[in-house]
């Protein structure tokens, strides 16, 4: 009998006595971590954004520039393509025109 | 007593913290209330951006041999656009101006103690030091790493082959608007539209963030029928006539008989396109007109293969309907002379054509009449525009049949007293080697949109001037011409050529002509005469050293004849 009271207290005392409960200034205190924590997350995430649009950009920029690269490169070849360049460059090497072409009848 | 100073005091304290909270209150309102757009507008400037983003200008192209206008972008691009650098200084923020002068002007060519001059003070702006250089260089002065220094870019349009075909490309102004030739008659085509983009930048002015954007459209690419081949060996050989004779100026064009497709249109003197400003500074913008299809002159004898054309295509006359002809002949007054001041005697119709015969022209004239040459004359085109897609081009002057006397009728049998175009004049010619037929020349062989999207121009058959057995009866009197008359020197052996010479006066002014001095030598023709694969015109225009058409033009022509037939890998002509 003794035991059983004895046993029933002590269960009873473990789960009301141990329980964890809130005043308003742990409430508030919460209340302010949580705040901070999403204001902190927030400013991250802003953040992280802000940084990948700067990447991005400079992708793009990096994009462009290698773009307008390739093109001026191209405009150099046909630069270098224009008959005057070639007539040049054929009188340099020596090369002779051609000035009569004969033709062999297939038949 | 001292309790009601104590509240008097708080009272008046209590007012004026009312008062100024009242008065922030208004302005707090009057900021974020009332003046709420004009200061989010003034927010927006300085973070969101809007820039133009300019089409680009599209490429004009010359056609490469055997390449088909599908595709388009293995032909020549003659007109295309570059990045240049413009370079400028802020003197207030060069930290060494001695240095940065000397380093600036070592690199872009410029005085060292100028530059330092202009940039050795407190300016906080200065025009650009040099503009339009390219990226080496650019890349040259970026790597100076000065401060106060910095380069703008924007886009140039460049000519490759410089003077290949200048009068026929044109060029764009500082505003990017074309002027001459292909430029300015296809301005719309090749602008395209600009577009917008919207974004946000941070305090340094960099993107941080890419918005709205209104895509633009570049501009259309146009294809040239212009051989770039043809074209560069035309205008070599015309150069080396031009010299050769001492010529004031002169022309050449080579077209496609069947279609009228315009493969060589040369001028001599011609420009360097890149120069363009340069050239409008030192006054000699006539550089930049096309003389091909601008330039007016008399004909001359050329014209009289296209009156006898008529003739026999009216059934007036027949190749070898004869007649005696003496040296001269008086028509109202006026004596009319042969060229060479001798008689033929018995000639045929032929044979006119062939000793060049003023007087047996004035005879044909007669018989035809002013309504017949004048229909004729209109039929194969002249006296109005060709409409080829080139700027000012002009229509010649045909005087109305209702005032011809004898003596115009007289003398435009040969080529006098009507003023035309080489183009007009290739023209007819085309006509008679194509069987007839008078084709639309035309010099845009296709365009191509950004997407891709090709649109080809369809030759196009003005009408049927004269019939094909006229044709084929006027080929074998020209092949006559060159074979035993004045076009020998056009003469390619082993080809038959059908062509005509013309030496023609030039009108004075003030009256009259010029002495026999001052001439226009042409010769028009084609090759082979049995089947023609190109037409060709060469004028030479006031030559010193030679006296004809035949011994100026002619030479070129046959110089030029050969190089085509080789170039076009012809066959010869079958020998009869």
């Amino acid at each position: 009998m003794l035991t059983n009271t004895f046993e029933h207290t002590a269960y009873k005392q473990r789960t009301v006595e141990r329980g964890i409960t809130l005043g308003p200034t742990a409430t508030k205190f919460i209340t302010v971590i949580l705040i901070a924590v999403a204001a902190l997350f927030y400013l991250v995430q802003q953040t992280q954004s802000a940084t990948k649009n700067y990447q991005l950009q400079e992708k793009k920029i990096e994009k462009e520039a290698l773009l307008k690269e390739s093109e001026r490169l191209k405009v150099e070849a046909i630069r270098l393509q224009s008959l005057d360049n070639t007539t040049k460059g054929a009188e340099n090497l020596g090369l002779e025109q051609t000035n009569s072409v004969n033709y062999f009848d297939a038949n | 007593m001292n309790g009601d100073n104590s509240d008097s005091r708080i009272k008046i304290v209590f007012f004026f913290v009312i008062l100024i909270t009242c008065v922030l209150s208004f302005k707090l309102f009057q900021i974020s209330v009332l003046s709420h757009g004009r200061y989010v507008a003034m927010a927006e400037n300085q973070y969101i951006f809007t820039k133009e983003m300019p089409a680009e200008r599209g490429r004009i192209y010359l056609s490469e041999k055997d390449v088909s206008a599908s595709d388009f972008n293995k032909n020549y691009p003659v007109a295309l656009n570059i990045e240049i650098y413009d370079v400028n200084v802020t003197p207030r923020n060069i930290r060494k101006p001695k240095e940065a002068a000397a380093e600036l002007a070592k690199i872009l060519d410029l005085n060292e103690g100028e530059l330092f001059n202009s940039i050795n003070n407190d300016k906080p702006y200065l025009p650009a030091i040099k503009k339009g250089i390219e990226k080496e260089l650019a890349d040259k002065v970026t790597d100076l790493k000065l401060s106060g220094v910095f380069l703008t870019t924007s886009e140039s349009r460049i000519y490759p082959e410089a003077s290949l075909a200048s009068q026929i490309i044109g060029f764009v102004n500082s505003e990017n608007a074309g002027q001459y030739g292909i430029e300015k008659s296809f301005n719309d085509t090749l602008s395209g539209k600009s577009g917008t983009t919207t974004g946000e930048k941070d305090t340094k002015g960099r993107i941080i963030k890419q918005g709205d954007t209104v895509e633009g459209q570049n501009g259309n690419d146009v294809l040239l029928t212009l051989d770039r081949n043809i074209q560069f060996m035309a205008e070599k050989k015309l150069k080396e006539g031009v010299e050769k004779y001492e010529c004031e100026s002169g022309s050449i064009i080579v077209m496609d008989p069947k279609t009228g497709a315009i493969w060589a249109m040369a001028n001599s003197p011609d420009y360097n396109i890149n120069d363009f400003s340069k050239l409008a500074s030192e006054k000699k913008e006539y550089l930049f007109n096309n003389p091909s299809v601008t330039g007016l002159y008399e004909p001359g004898s050329t014209f009289k293969a296209l009156i006898m054309a008529a003739a026999i295509d009216k059934g007036i006359v027949e190749p070898d309907t004869q007649e005696t002809f003496g040296k001269s002949v008086m028509v109202m007054g006026y004596e009319i002379s042969t060229a060479e001041d001798k008689a033929f005697g018995l000639e045929t119709m032929t044979d006119v054509l062939v000793h060049s015969d003023n007087v047996g022209m004035v005879w044909l004239g007669d018989k035809m009449g002013n309504d017949v040459i004048y229909d004729y004359i209109k039929n194969f085109g002249f006296g109005e525009k060709t409409n080829i897609e080139l700027p000012l081009e002009q229509g010649g002057v045909i005087r109305d049949k209702a005032k011809w006397r004898d003596i115009n009728r007289a003398t435009t049998t040969f080529g006098q007293g009507v003023s035309i175009t080489p183009l007009q004049l290739i023209s007819a010619y085309q006509t008679i080697a194509n069987g007839g037929k008078l084709m639309q020349p035309y010099i845009v062989k296709a365009t191509k949109s950004p997407d891709g999207k090709i649109s080809e121009t369809i030759p196009k058959e003005v009408r049927q001037v004269i019939s094909t057995e006229t044709a084929t009866k006027l080929s074998a009197m020209m092949v006559e011409v060159v074979e035993r008359g004045t076009g020998k020197h056009a003469k390619v052996e082993g080809y038959k050529t059908a062509a005509k010479t013309g030496t023609a006066q030039v009108p004075n002014p003030e009256g009259g002509y010029f002495d026999d001095t001052v001439k226009i030598g042409t010769l028009a023709g084609y090759v082979p005469a049995e089947d023609p694969k190109f037409v060709m015109l060469v004028k030479l225009d006031k030559p010193k050293k030679a006296e004809w058409g035949e011994t100026s033009a002619g030479p070129v022509f046959g110089d030029m004849s050969k190089w085509l037939i080789n170039y076009l890998e012809m066959r010869p002509s079958a020998a009869n």
